[in-house]
């Protein structure tokens, strides 16, 4: 048993010295679009994606197969490439491990996703609207649902993009530059 | 007010802010307990993706069925009340007990 723990235990340390060494790599990753425009342009394109999507699942249930594809692959691409780099930028405080993050983070992620969870509550509601009222195609209230769940576990992070603010040099003096 | 606040009043505020009640706006809250409020919309959040998953495994499921949109609305309200009250239910879970001295000295209700 004591054994067992043991090796549990020197499991758990190599995990966490993998992702601390992950975590060193992603902080020096970009180092040149860590500002606050990048992020915001970011934030854009990823509501840019989240918007083709909708406007996907809307082609799906007019029937228009074509832009449908291109819509949701197209749109799967754009929000999910933006929000990958986001996600460096942020140093994935909104899609990491509770335990990884220190105080401030924490407090920070969990005010962005307050506000996120009031915007996916709206969004269900628009997916019963859109279910009960538009007509089409049988899985077109599936396809949409999916679309506007999409955009709302994409917003924590879009909202994060927008408002952190920019580094501060002062911060920086006397460090080398990677 | 500020005198006789015990946590009683702080959890039935906190679960109050939660539950969205007209006159609980985040005004009236002290500042611990937006944090408390965050954190359980934190846990929420979670939850609520997890049962919109589930709401999208079904819709796919319903669309075999006749009349699919009506279908999976209906499944998407129901769990969108779950999803709604889970806020609430973490609070009410987590919140600790009263601390009772708290109570001395005041005059109960």
């Amino acid at each position: 048993m004591s054994e067992e723990r043991g090796r549990l235990a020197a499991y758990w340390d190599r995990q966490q010295e993998r992702l601390d060494e992950v975590e060193r790599k992603r902080a020096l990753k970009l180092p040149t679009w860590r500002t606050r425009k990048r992020r915001r342009a970011l934030s854009v394109l990823v509501v840019a994606g989240d918007l083709i999507l909708i406007a996907g699942a809307v082609c799906y249930q007019t029937g228009q197969t074509g832009a449908f594809l291109v819509c949701w692959l197209g749109g799967g691409f754009v929000a999910g490439g933006a929000q990958y780099l986001l996600r460096i930028l942020t140093g994935k405080m909104s899609g990491g491990f509770s335990m990884r993050l220190d105080e401030r983070e924490r407090e920070m992620r969990h005010r962005v996703t307050y506000v996120s969870y009031q915007i996916l509550v709206t969004m269900m509601l628009f997916a019963v609207l859109y279910g009960l009222l538009v007509p089409g195609p049988k899985a077109g209230g599936a396809m949409m649902a999916c679309a506007l769940l999409v955009t709302g576990t994409t917003v924590s992070a879009i909202i994060l993009g927008w408002s952190l603010p920019d580094d501060d040099p002062e911060d920086f003096e006397g460090v080398s530059p990677a | 007010m500020t005198i006789t606040r015990t946590r009683a009043d702080r959890r039935r505020l906190a679960v109050a802010a939660v539950i969205g009640r007209p006159g609980s706006a985040a005004k009236d809250l002290d500042e611990r307990e937006p944090l408390l409020r965050n954190r359980a919309h934190y846990a929420a959040f979670q939850g609520i993706c997890v049962l919109m998953l589930v709401d999208l495994g079904y819709g796919f499921y319903a669309a075999g069925q006749p009349d699919s949109g009506s279908l999976l609305s209906a499944m998407t309200a129901a769990l969108f009340v779950f999803g709604t009250s889970l806020p609430a239910l973490w609070l009410a879970w987590r919140l600790p007990d009263d601390d009772p001295e708290d109570f001395e000295g005041v005059a109960p209700a």
